[in-house]
């Protein structure tokens, strides 16, 4: 065994295992292990083992799933205002949330819904709040309008807009 | 009365605890479970069951200097208190008692 699987192994039966018998149990597999001249399978089987029977004191045999969902089914059965209760908890706080992300989804992280939105352009003057008193223009294909004037396009800051930032454009 | 009650692996290690003396500690009571019964034992349930048995008062323990060859870590000794002998004899009796008369086949 390495000396660091060994820390490893030691440190996590340490903390998990409380009071003393976490040592005790380390030095027990340490004495064995350097008896048996190896196995470094056996010894992690027995770690986990011990930390599994003393995380789940209640039952010393591998988790049964149907046996378990057969329980659940039968706990909830009896209690039938706690169901309500949580069904209720969970459609609200599963609503709620796919609400909000779809809100914020479509604000400020969707593109706009026009082709090449990646060239929209804000044209006004920059004021003290980002883009208030400006207008969105429609989007340019190919090359810069000549009729505009000015400069073109790859002198203004390059930002992606978003729907967020037109209903600030359009109010502010 | 239930707290008489001696389970199968309990009677097990109780068993173990008693054979082995003064050298009854972790490493050697597993090796004579396995020994003498064909079973694995893993170190988990091995001292979960001791401490059971201890906090019924079954056995006791105490702990022995550090040694090198356990990484500097100490050996937790176990002895039978006179209850655990108690317990152990009333199994024996009730498990008499049920395989008097009984013939298998």
């Amino acid at each position: 065994l390495r000396e660091g699987a060994a820390k490893v192994s030691e440190w996590l039966l340490c903390r998990l295992v409380p009071g003393q018998e976490g040592e005790i149990i380390a030095g027990d597999l340490r004495e064995e292990f350097e008896a048996r001249g190896g196995g470094r399978f056996w010894y992690w089987a027995e770690v986990l083992s011990c930390i599994a029977v003393r995380l789940l004191p209640h039952r010393l045999v591998a988790p049964d799933l149907r046996r378990d969902l057969h329980h659940a089914a039968r706990v909830l059965r009896r209690n039938p205002g706690y169901t309500l209760t949580a069904m209720v908890c969970l459609a609200l706080g599963i609503g709620v949330n796919s609400t909000v992300f779809a809100m914020m989804d479509e604000l400020f992280w969707e593109l706009l819904p026009v082709p090449q939105s990646d060239r929209v352009a804000a044209i006004g003057a920059p004021a003290r709040r980002p883009l208030a008193g400006t207008a969105i223009t429609s989007i340019f294909r190919g090359a810069w309008p000549p009729h505009l004037g000015g400069c073109s396009p790859a002198c203004w800051p390059t930002t992606t807009y978003r729907r967020a930032s037109i209903a600030t454009a359009c109010t502010g | 009365m239930r707290d008489q009650h001696l389970g199968g692996f309990e009677q097990l290690v109780l068993l173990a605890v008693v054979r082995l003396r003064d050298n009854a500690y972790g490493v050697p009571i597993r090796r004579e479970i396995e020994k003498r019964t064909g079973r694995k034992v893993t170190v988990g349930a091995l001292y979960s069951t001791l401490g059971r048995l201890e906090a019924k008062g079954y056995v006791s323990s105490w702990f022995a200097d550090p040694t090198p060859e356990r990484g500097g870590r100490s050996r937790r000794y176990f002895r039978v208190e006179p209850q655990g002998i108690e317990a152990l004899a009333q199994a024996k009796e009730t498990l008499d008692r049920m395989w008097k008369g009984v013939r298998l086949a």
